[in-house]
């Protein structure tokens, strides 16, 4: 049963988790190596606790998982409740619960809980009718609230567009799909008028960062020289002058990607997009043969959050995005997002392992069978 | 599952692997977009804010006297620069007591600021040395320059001083600023984002030291001079005092000092009315002083002879509606006596019997009523009325000294004249730097020369025995000079009763006058006679100088008087190496050692800080020929 359940993991995502692990690591000490290597340190125990839980959740049946949805998620709304009223305040932001022992994010929670309680909704119904949609919306917009009003707009983006790519997935008409993009779009002027100022700071600042290349455009002009500065093959290992002479703003958590876009230039970055791109389509491939409607909306959901976590962080490093609190995955800097994506992909291995479906390519009617 | 349902969640599954290689497709183009294409722009931009240029100041000149001596030199001293962001507030106690300042004061020097701010500027290195120990950023060590004057007080005026930003701001500091101030170097360092510089760095253009500047003034001269002024302003309780020391043949100034002095090593100290130099900008009435000129124009106008006499109306002699009285009423003087007996009455009639305009036209001549040019600022020309407004007093009172007011180196300026057999020459303190200048020295004939001459024989009766001007003359030699006591103009009209200016002026030796000393005593208590409180002064400094200078005393009085107080030892002319035995160094500081040499005038050679704990040649041993002493200091 075990051997089994081991011989059934998905080894072409384990090898590429082995590749993002080993430059996660490297990167990191690169960004550290001249201040808390403290902090490096640490890091590596978190792989070390993370990798373990991943391989804990690929024995855990996914149908106890299904059992845990409204707990965690009426959990995760608990504590979303509570950040305004017991929250600790940190750079300005009310985001965090002191639980005794650790400090939570409860919107963290919150994005994996809703990827949870969706897949539950829809494993036996259809988005088709206004009664199977209303509570699935209300699930997705009131955390959203709460989370914008922490301020988190990042994660607060995060959990919609996760929540809207599980709709489509579950058979949402393409036009209620429109009408909730215009919906959006509509209340973009709104969410503009009840914005903080430094929210609205960042936004002008993305749009030309060379108004205030010291204060807000700082962070973009300098990673975007960063990355530049590495050119085709990067300044080598250890030798980002950028880096190493602290031009770089939060080298270590969300703008890491600048100092491994430096440090390894072009080449390095292009095979981080390819093993990231691997992991996404190993990811969807579990999704598309998974042998529930719930496992294979969930592996959607995790993914989603996999793929908007990469395409956010970077856009945003690389100037194209406005710049919002998202870490990169495997490589940044943090503890709790490291072991919850960790055991995401657990989760998304055990619904590869529970699949009894063969690989596409070896499906009647694939070209290669 | 059903199979249509299947399909379904396949197409929909495709649709979201769409959504996201369009956006890795636009990531990709983004990296090749920043990576490639605009590699070397991005580059360029890091490279552009990893360099900073830095501006290295460069050492001032250093000021010589006549012997290559050095009066003020720039010595590198360190500096406490802080950015003032970068400081964190929980250091700031540690570093208010490493710099030895309150707490309080330093939160208001870094209040509201972000950038470069001065912490501590030309500090002691054991000050920097704790602040740099204590590590704290931001806070950074600097080098500057700053100016050494080993002769401190004794050189105040004449050179001035430096401000803390290296420009001249008096004296000769000053008015040679441009000379003396070096070009400061430019230098590319890579700095951090916090902007700490980083070791290392490339020289775009390297600093260039200023000009050194060699002056006339003589350290040693000028030592005595000071002395002898200071004794001389405490005996009497004078207000001030000013002495300048010149050499007729070139205008060469040797020295030139004044009481009350100040210390250019720490000029704040002072009020600034203590840094003005009095002996250019300070005009007095000269009185009797003022009287071989008035001789001179008599003799130039052929109405009077040498051996001509003259009535001196026993003490009492009225022009207009004023008297003139005389301290010693005199009857018949001739044109010596009258100098020798200082009649202002005497004085008086030869001008009313010449005329203001001949009068006028000496004066002028010799270099009253206008600047010098010696090249100092703040030089006044002096007060000697328009010919126009020259009634009969006016005529009658400037011929011995009143109504007219001049400054100690004018004086100084027109006894060089009669010294000099009746050529003005500009007086200099910076030695003309090129070898054509010495050529057309600015002198011209301003009074024939067996005037000048005559009345030179004149002056020497002056300071003989009978003389008012007795007190004056060093053993050994013969002094040609006038002293005068001259009551002070009070600010409300006519002149204070309790008030006076002691002067002597003079040359030595009097035959052939190797140099013309002036001293003025501002308000002596007690006694005020310039004979009885300059003249004294005046004779000290020559006794003392003109052995030094190497000249020796006129054949005639050898073995008259005093005999015994000869100078024995007569150094040799224009030789500087000094004599005897090499001094013990050993502990002493750098600042005294270098004060020791410059006033015996060593060669200096010194190795590593502190004190002294090594040298060459060891104490009391022959002094080399050279004059070459080598120290070695330890911390």
């Amino acid at each position: 049963m075990i051997l089994e359940t081991i011989r059934r993991m998905d080894k072409v995502l384990l090898l590429c988790l082995l590749c993002l692990a080993g430059i996660g690591i490297a990167t990191l000490y690169a960004a550290l190596h001249q201040g808390d290597i403290g902090l490096w340190q640490r890091q590596n125990l978190y792989w070390l606790l993370g990798i373990i839980i991943m391989f804990g959740l690929c024995f855990v049946p996914l149908r106890i998982l299904a059992l845990a949805c409204w707990p965690m998620f009426l959990f995760a709304l608990l504590c979303l409740v509570l950040v305004p009223l017991i929250g600790d305040t940190q750079m300005g932001a009310q985001r965090w619960l002191n639980l005794g022992l650790f400090n939570i994010q409860p919107s963290e929670l919150m994005k994996w809980a809703l990827v949870l309680i969706l897949a539950q909704w829809f494993a036996s119904r259809e988005a088709n009718s206004l009664k199977n949609l209303l509570p699935p919306a209300l699930m997705m917009i009131l955390p959203t609230l709460l989370i914008i009003k922490q301020p988190d707009l990042g994660t607060a983006l995060v959990l919609l567009l996760a929540g809207g790519v599980m709709l489509m997935a579950a058979g949402l008409r393409w036009r209620w799909f429109g009408l909730g993009v215009m919906v959006a779009l509509v209340s973009m002027p709104l969410l503009w008028l009840n914005m903080h100022a430094y929210q609205k700071q960042r936004i002008l600042s993305f749009l030309d960062p060379q108004s205030d290349p010291l204060g807000s455009g700082y962070h973009v002009i300098q990673s975007a020289i960063a990355i530049g500065s590495g050119g085709l093959f990067g300044k080598g290992y250890l030798q980002g002058t950028q880096n190493r002479l602290h031009f770089l703003p939060e080298q270590h958590t969300d703008f890491i990607f600048a100092v491994l876009a430096e440090e390894g230039g072009l080449i390095v970055s292009l095979i981080l997009f390819v093993l990231y791109g691997v992991l996404l389509f190993q990811l969807l491939s579990i999704a598309e043969r998974a042998s529930t409607r719930f496992s294979s909306l969930l592996c959607l959901g995790i993914t989603t959050i996999f793929a908007l976590y990469m395409c956010i962080n970077i856009g945003m490093v690389s100037g194209l995005l406005p710049v919002v609190g998202v870490p990169l995955p495997f490589i940044s800097y943090g503890g709790s997002a490291l072991i919850t994506l960790l055991a995401a992909l657990g989760i998304a291995m055990r619904v590869g392992i529970e699949s009894h479906d063969r690989i596409p390519w070896q499906r009647p009617g694939s070209p290669f069978a | 599952m059903k199979p249509s349902n299947d399909i379904y969640m396949r197409r929909r599954l495709e649709a979201v692997s769409g959504v996201i290689v369009l956006g890795f497709a636009l990531l990709v183009i983004r990296a090749v977009d920043l990576q490639w294409l605009q590699a070397e722009a991005l580059s360029m931009k890091a490279e552009k804010q990893r360099q900073r240029q830095y501006t290295v100041s460069a050492p001032r000149g250093a000021i010589l006297d006549r012997k290559g001596r050095i009066l003020a030199e720039s010595i590198k001293v360190p500096s406490i620069s802080a950015i003032a962001s970068d400081i964190p507030a929980s250091r700031i106690d540690e570093l208010a007591e490493a710099l030895e300042i309150g707490p309080a004061r330093l939160k208001k020097r870094l209040a509201g600021k972000s950038g470069f701010v001065w912490l501590a500027r030309q500090t002691s290195p054991e000050t920097a040395e704790r602040v740099i120990a204590l590590n704290i950023p931001g806070v950074r060590r600097e080098t500057e320059w700053r100016r050494y004057y080993p002769l401190g007080p004794e050189t105040g005026h004449a050179l001035g001083f430096v401000g803390v930003d290296g420009r001249g701001l008096e004296g000769l500091e000053l008015s040679l600023d441009d000379t003396l101030q070096g070009q400061p170097g430019r230098m590319h360092i890579r700095r951090d984002a916090r902007g700490i510089l980083l070791p290392g760095g490339t020289w775009l253009r390297p600093p260039q030291a200023g000009k050194s500047i060699p002056l006339y003034l003589d350290a040693t001269i000028q030592s005595t001079v000071y002395a002898a002024l200071a004794d001389g302003v405490y005996k009497y309780s004078a207000k001030a005092g000013s002495v300048v020391v010149m050499r007729p043949a070139d205008g060469a100034i040797l020295a030139m000092a004044n009481w009350p002095s100040f210390n250019a090593n720490n000029f704040r100290k002072f009020k600034p009315e203590e840094w003005r130099n009095r002996a250019i900008t300070d005009v007095f009435e000269p009185g009797s002083v003022l009287k071989p000129f008035a001789v001179a124009a008599a003799l130039n106008s052929g109405r009077w002879k040498k051996d001509s006499r003259i009535y001196c109306e026993n003490g009492s002699f009225k022009v207009a509606d004023y008297t003139i009285h005389d301290d010693h009423p005199e009857r018949w003087l001739d044109m010596t006596g009258l100098l020798a007996r200082s009649s202002n009455i005497g004085a008086a009639k030869l001008a009313l019997d010449i005329g203001a305009e001949p009068l006028y036209r000496v004066l002028a001549d010799v270099g009253f009523r206008q600047r010098t040019g010696i090249g100092l600022s703040g030089e006044s020309p002096g007060i000697l009325p328009p010919l126009s407004r020259w009634g009969p007093v006016e005529t009658a009172t400037i011929a011995f000294g009143q109504g007219i007011a001049v400054t100690p180196l004018q004086l100084a300026t027109a006894f060089s004249v009669l010294a000099n057999g009746g050529k003005y020459v500009q007086p200099r303190l910076v030695q003309p730097s090129g070898n054509g200048e010495t050529d057309n020295l600015p002198q011209r004939q301003v009074l024939p020369a067996h005037i000048a001459k005559t009345v030179m024989e004149m002056l020497k009766h002056a300071t003989g025995t009978d003389g008012t001007g007795s007190l004056a003359v060093p053993a050994g030699y013969q002094v040609a000079g006038k002293t005068g006591t001259a009551q002070k103009p009070s600010p409300d009209g006519g002149y204070a009763e309790d008030k006076f200016t002691a002067v002597f002026a003079g040359a030595v030796p009097a035959d052939q006058p190797e140099l013309v000393i002036v001293v003025v005593i501002d308000e002596p208590q007690k006694v005020i006679y310039g004979g009885r409180v300059a003249a004294p002064i005046f004779r000290k400094i020559a006794a003392r100088t003109l052995p030094y200078l190497g000249i020796s005393p006129g054949l005639k009085r050898q073995w008259q008087k005093n005999w015994k107080a000869l100078p024995l030892v007569v150094a040799p002319r224009q030789k500087a190496a000094p004599e005897g035995m090499v001094p013990s160094l050993a502990g002493k500081s750098l600042r005294q050692v270098r004060r020791i040499s410059t006033q015996y005038g060593y060669q200096l050679h010194v190795h590593g800080s502190g004190w002294v704990s090594r040298q060459r040649p060891a104490a009391f041993a022959q002094l080399p020929a050279d004059g070459r002493i080598e120290v070695w200091l330890d911390e």
